[in-house]
This record gives C-alpha cells, sequence and structure tokens, in this order.
C-alpha cells in the first residue's frame, strides 16, 4: 500500500515537473514585441529585423507553403553600406517567424502580425515597424487566377505592407470622358501613370518610375534587400555609424606582420620594431589576440631611425605564441631592427631577435603598369630568412590597418573568400642586406592599392602582410648637382672677368684717342 | 326631422361614395407617381471594380438609360479581355433603381475605404432625376452597395458575367 502511494507521488511530482519545464518555453514563445521589430545591436554595427506572423484559418497545406514562401522572402541579410560605400558596410539581418495562431499563447498574440486565408484579392492594412502588429488576407491559390510563384510574392508583397511598405505602382482605369488615376505615384512623376489602357481594356497599371524593379511595384520581381532596407529607414535605423562600424581605410604604406615569440625562458613583455630613417606613423594595430594586446605604444625617433615600442607588462607572451602588430607610414619602410625587449633599458635579449623582412612596391614607369615588388632583409644578423608563398591582391579600396591579417577571410588562404592571387616562386633564400626584385604580372594603376602576403621561415614560422598605394615616378625636373653648381659659378666668374677686363680695354682705347 | 335625417343618410351614402371615389383616385395616383418616380428616363449607372491590386481582374460596366448593358473584365496577368454585351427590360431598371432607392445612395458617403492597400472594390456611379453620385467601396462591407449589386447580378446573370469584388456577399438576399 505504501508502495502504491509513493508511485502516486511520483507520478504527480513527475507530471507538475512537467508541466514547471513546459510553461517558460510556451510563455516565451514570442521572441520580440512587435509584429514587426527593428533593433540595432550593442555593437551599433548590426540592425536586426524580425517579424512575427500569425496565420488564422488556413489549411495545413495552406499554412505550411505560406511559411516557406515567406521564409524564402524575408530571411537574408542584407547591407547598409556606409557613407563611404568604400569603407565598409552594417548588416541587416533580417528574419521572420511564422506560426498558426492558435499555437500562440493569448499574452503573445498581439505581437503578431495576423493573417487569414481568403478567396479575395490580398490586401493588408500597412503596419508600423516597432508599433504593435497589422493584419493582412493572403488570397488562396488560383481564387484569383494565379498560383505558385507570383501568388507567393503576392503574399510577401502583403507583409511588405505590414512592415510599412506602400504600393509603388500606379493604376489607371477608363472612364469618360477622362481616365481616372485610382493610385497616382508618390512622389508623381511629371506623368504619373503614364500607362496606355489598351484596346478592349478597362484598366492599365505600372510601376511607378524608379520602381520598376520593386516587388512594391509588380510581381514580376521577387522581393529584395531594397524592400527590408526601405522597412529599416521607416524604423529611422537605415545608418552605419562611423565609428565602429566604417573605419577609414589607410593611405600609405600598411605592414601587420605575424611576431613570434620565440624565446627559450623569457616571457615576452616589450617589442621593438626599428625602421631605416624617420617616417611619421600614421596609424597602428597594437596587436591580437585580444588577451596579448599591447597597452602601449611609442614611438622614438632618431636622427637615422624611427622605433616602435609596444608594451605589455600585465600579460606577458609565454614562448611559442604569436601575436600581430602593424603600423602605417605616408612611404614605404625598410626594417633595421625587431625584437624583443627586456623591462629595464630596452635592451636587446639574445634569442629575441625577429626575422623581418621590409617590402614596398616600386614606382610604376607608367600607368597602367605592371607593379614590382622589392622585399628586402636588413636585420642585423647572420641567418637567411625563407620566402614560399606569396600572393598578391589589387583591390578597389584599400584595407583598414587592423583587417590586414588572416581574420580577413579574403586574406585568409583556408577561406573561401580567399581573393588573393599567388606568385608562382620556388623558395626564396634572402640573406642580411639582400634585396629582390618580383614583377607582378597584372596590369594596375597608379593609386591603387595592392595588399600583398609573404610567408615562410627564419627562427621561426611567419605570416606577413603589406599594404601599398601603387604610386607613378614623379616628372623629372632637371636640377643641378653640386658638381654642376660650382662648375656654373666658375663659368659665370670666368663671363664676368672677362667682361671687366674687355670693358677696361675699350675704355684705355678712348681715352689714349 | 325624419326627412334631415333622411337626407342626411344621402349625405352619408354619398359622402362615402365620394370618399371611396378620391380614395381609389389617390392609390392610383399615388401608384402611378411611384412608378414614375422608379424609373427615371435618365436613369444610368456606371462604375469600375475588382482588383485593387496590379495583379487579379478588374472589370468597367455600365448600363444606359435605354437598357444597354456593358462589361468588360480583363485579367491583368495574363491580359485575356472578355467583353459582353445586352439589353436589360425596362422591369429590370426598375428592380435596380427601386435598390438603389431602398439604400438612399444618393445619400451615401463618396467613399468606404478600409484603409487595406490592394484587395478589392468597386466605383458606382448613378444618374437618375438629373443627380449623380459616386460611391467607392474599397474592402470594405457596405450592405446598401452589396444589395445594389447583388440586385444587377441578379440580372446580368444571363449573360455569364457578374460584378464581383471581395466584400460582396449575396448569399442572404433580399
Amino acid at each position: 500500500m505504501k508502495k502504491y502511494t509513493n508511485f502516486k507521488i511520483a507520478v504527480v511530482f513527475s507530471i507538475v515537473a512537467l508541466f514547471a519545464l513546459l510553461l517558460p518555453i510556451s510563455s516565451a514563445i514570442a521572441a520580440e514585441a512587435h509584429g514587426t521589430t527593428i533593433v540595432r545591436d550593442a555593437d551599433g554595427c548590426t540592425v536586426r529585423m524580425t517579424v512575427q506572423i500569425a496565420v488564422d484559418i488556413a489549411t495545413q497545406a495552406e499554412f505550411d507553403d505560406v511559411k516557406t514562401s515567406l521564409e524564402a522572402c524575408f530571411n537574408r541579410t542584407c547591407e547598409i553600406p556606409c557613407e563611404n560605400p568604400e569603407h565598409g558596410h552594417c548588416d541587416v539581418i533580417c528574419t521572420i517567424d511564422v506560426r498558426k495562431l492558435a499555437d500562440i499563447p493569448d499574452a503573445d498574440k498581439p505581437k503578431y502580425h495576423i493573417v487569414s486565408m481568403t478567396n479575395d484579392i490580398s490586401s493588408a492594412v500597412p503596419g508600423t515597424p516597432n508599433s504593435g502588429r497589422s493584419t493582412s488576407d493572403f488570397e488562396r491559390a488560383n481564387s484569383n487566377g494565379i498560383s505558385g510563384t507570383l501568388l507567393h510574392r503576392a503574399w510577401c508583397h502583403e507583409v511588405l505592407h505590414l512592415c510599412g511598405l506602400e504600393d509603388k505602382y500606379c493604376d489607371l482605369r477608363r472612364g469618360d470622358p477622362d481616365n481616372i488615376e485610382v493610385l497616382p505615384c508618390d512622389p508623381p512623376g511629371p506623368i504619373p501613370c503614364d500607362c496606355e489602357i489598351a484596346d478592349g481594356a478597362n484598366r492599365c497599371t505600372k510601376p511607378c518610375t524608379g520602381f520598376e524593379n520593386d516587388a512594391m511595384a509588380t510581381l514580376s520581381v521577387d522581393m529584395s534587400c531594397d524592400n527590408v532596407i526601405a522597412i529599416v529607414e521607416l524604423a529611422g535605423l537605415n545608418s552605419c555609424p562611423v565609428d565602429p562600424c566604417c573605419p577609414i581605410p589607410e593611405e600609405g604604406s600598411s605592414t601587420n606582420k605575424d611576431i613570434y615569440q620565440g624565446m627559450l625562458e623569457d616571457w615576452g613583455t616589450n617589442i621593438e620594431i626599428v625602421l631605416f630613417g624617420q617616417h611619421p606613423i600614421l596609424n597602428h594595430f597594437d596587436g591580437s589576440p585580444p588577451q596579448w594586446g599591447f597597452q602601449t605604444f611609442e614611438i622614438l625617433t632618431s636622427e637615422y631611425s624611427t622605433s616602435l615600442r609596444w608594451s605589455n607588462p600585465y600579460s606577458p607572451i609565454p614562448p611559442g605564441n604569436t601575436v600581430h602588430v602593424g603600423w602605417v607610414t605616408p612611404t614605404a619602410t625598410t626594417i633595421m631592427d625587431a625584437g624583443w625587449r627586456d623591462d629595464i633599458l630596452w635592451d636587446p635579449i639574445w634569442d629575441g631577435t625577429i626575422f623581418e623582412i621590409g617590402h614596398e612596391i616600386l614606382p610604376l614607369t607608367e600607368s597602367p603598369g605592371y607593379p614590382t615588388l622589392r622585399l628586402t632583409y636588413g636585420i642585423p644578423t647572420t641567418q637567411p630568412v625563407w620566402i614560399t608563398e606569396l600572393y598578391y591582391l589589387l583591390w578597389d579600396y584599400p584595407f583598414p590597418l587592423d583587417l590586414l591579417k588572416p581574420e580577413n577571410p579574403f586574406l585568409d588562404p583556408t577561406s573561401p573568400e580567399f581573393a588573393m592571387t599567388p606568385i608562382a616562386i620556388e623558395p626564396i633564400e634572402m640573406f642580411p642586406g639582400d634585396a629582390i626584385d618580383i614583377e607582378i604580372v597584372e596590369l594596375s594603376l597608379s593609386g591603387q592599392p595592392i595588399v600583398i602576403r609573404f610567408s615562410g621561415s627564419g627562427n621561426n614560422s611567419y605570416v606577413e602582410y603589406g599594404q601599398h598605394i601603387i604610386t607613378a615616378p614623379t616628372a623629372d625636373v632637371p636640377t643641378l648637382s653640386e658638381w654642376g653648381m660650382m662648375l656654373m659659378g666658375l663659368l659665370l666668374l670666368v663671363i664676368g672677368t672677362v667682361a671687366v677686363v674687355r670693358r677696361r680695354r675699350r675704355k684705355a682705347v678712348l681715352n689714349e684717342a | 326631422m325624419v326627412k334631415f335625417i333622411r337626407c342626411g343618410r344621402g349625405f352619408f351614402v354619398t359622402a362615402k361614395v365620394l370618399f371611396s371615389a378620391i380614395l381609389l383616385i389617390a392609390i392610383v395616383f399615388m401608384t402611378s407617381s411611384n412608378l414614375l418616380a422608379q424609373t427615371p428616363s435618365d436613369f444610368a449607372l456606371g462604375g469600375y471594380g475588382g482588383s485593387y491590386a496590379p495583379w487579379g481582374g478588374s472589370y468597367l460596366f455600365s448600363i444606359s438609360t435605354d437598357g444597354t448593358f456593358e462589361y468588360e473584365l480583363i485579367d491583368l496577368i495574363s491580359g485575356d479581355v472578355q467583353q459582353v454585351t445586352g439589353t436589360l427590360l425596362p422591369a429590370d431598371l426598375d428592380l435596380i433603381y427601386a435598390e438603389v432607392v431602398a439604400a438612399d445612395f444618393f445619400n451615401l458617403n463618396s467613399s468606404y475605404d478600409s484603409g487595406k492597400m490592394d484587395g478589392s472594390g468597386i466605383v458606382m456611379e448613378v444618374t437618375a432625376s438629373n443627380v449623380t453620385h459616386a460611391v467607392e467601396v474599397k474592402n470594405y462591407l457596405l450592405v446598401e452597395m452589396n444589395d445594389i449589386v447583388c440586385a444587377i447580378n441578379a440580372i446580368i446573370t444571363s449573360f455569364g458575367v457578374e460584378l464581383n469584388y471581395g466584400t460582396l456577399d449575396c448569399s442572404g438576399g433580399r
């Protein structure tokens, strides 16, 4: 008897537990607060648009058809370009949630647009993004002569109304004595709805000017990202903030390189890159991955060199790891020295030297022309460096410095979006003081950005990215050298002396006469 | 006194006859005057209806004073056109006009719009007794328009066509 009682308690407990588990699921069915909800992510660079549809009075087959067709229209990612499209874009991630009205808890129903199946022409009450919900009637297949793709486009058209968009077609009917413009374009063109009513017909419709390929004007085309962006605009979110979404691309010469921590015992704290000559530093990239980002960056300039110093005192990098740093200078630079430094006087650590190669693109002799890549090895060591792979990419606009790294899919050989072109080379061995020129066999223009990627091994394996703006040679203006100046001065002295002597002689002759 | 009574009876009988005659004449007169009002000589109507979207069917229709009925239907996707012409009997015009009067058509608003986009509707313009009035119904159930269109459809169904729009419902009859 007691055993039986325990069994009953267990059953009741299980049911209660199951109910408790299901309760939060059913009450949390609506993801968003409105039929059309548009929000910007915290990072500012992604806008999310969610459309919630509840289908009423439909067979299972009709519901499945509606759900499939609406998902095909609305589940997409679109882009809001930066003010300068060359600086990037923000993503608009659009999703649609289609459910049966009966499956939605009463409390959540006001958060869904309501769609009912009907035999009439599809219609919808225009909605407003981020404000309540609206209603629409979807015509059934063949109830008004359309089915398949056209019908699905009509349904998507109506949901775009629910999201706030207006029609973009005009409607002209035959009248007596004048034709009647039932639906004018907004804004009206010079001749609103200038379509011609065919003989025997009583009406013509036509997309408004500029909307010929718009799903709000015709069933001849599918819904597009233009429609999504137009809805986002209604919500006032059709913008892509410059900071942080539209980084200004780099001008000049950019370098973003692997720095391998190959020291045997020390943990890496300070890195110094020494460039030949004085160079303004236009931008710098202070390390990735994030946990090893350098806390400080400093520039020291001497008469013959520019030192770039990164320091990471609080989270030093253990041996065997790689970090990235980068810098931008107005012109190409050659690396004089590079390596890990100690914490006190920034003295070189004996096994901390980094074998780095400098790079530049020589000026074109003509534009368009074939650019030449010059690689130089200036590190004061006796050990060679090997270059085993070399790629280039002629691009439409410069990448920001922090995108010159393998995490950029266009620059990652393992990514399907990898866009770089390989340069066929045998492995190149470079010794200190070596410089080699490699011609890139693709016509390019002066002012065009070029990205190079080379990898190989020195005292470690490395990957380096460089970016340069291809330049044309400056026009040759004849100038005098120092020797020329001296010869010119001597010549003027001789000419002047001769002139003075001749004048004195002429004066003496006249006096004698 | 008796004579008076007799005269009085005669007077009442005469008055009763006269009253009946006047009543009969009034009934006849009122009936004929009603019939005249039901079919004004300039009674005509026309308009267009069907889809307000750039797909579906859209039609133009007219009924002239002489009873000529014209109808054109175009499928906006296929471009197919259906044209029908016929003649309505005077009794048909009477029935239609009776519905117009019953609906108090000339006092309806000029537009009844639910605010929905696309969908369907009808615009009807009626002329009678030198008065013209047009009413548009778009995605809206207006019982008065519903009754008039149902009355027309009951007549023109013999031509194989009908005026149709989404909210139209002729199942109830009238």
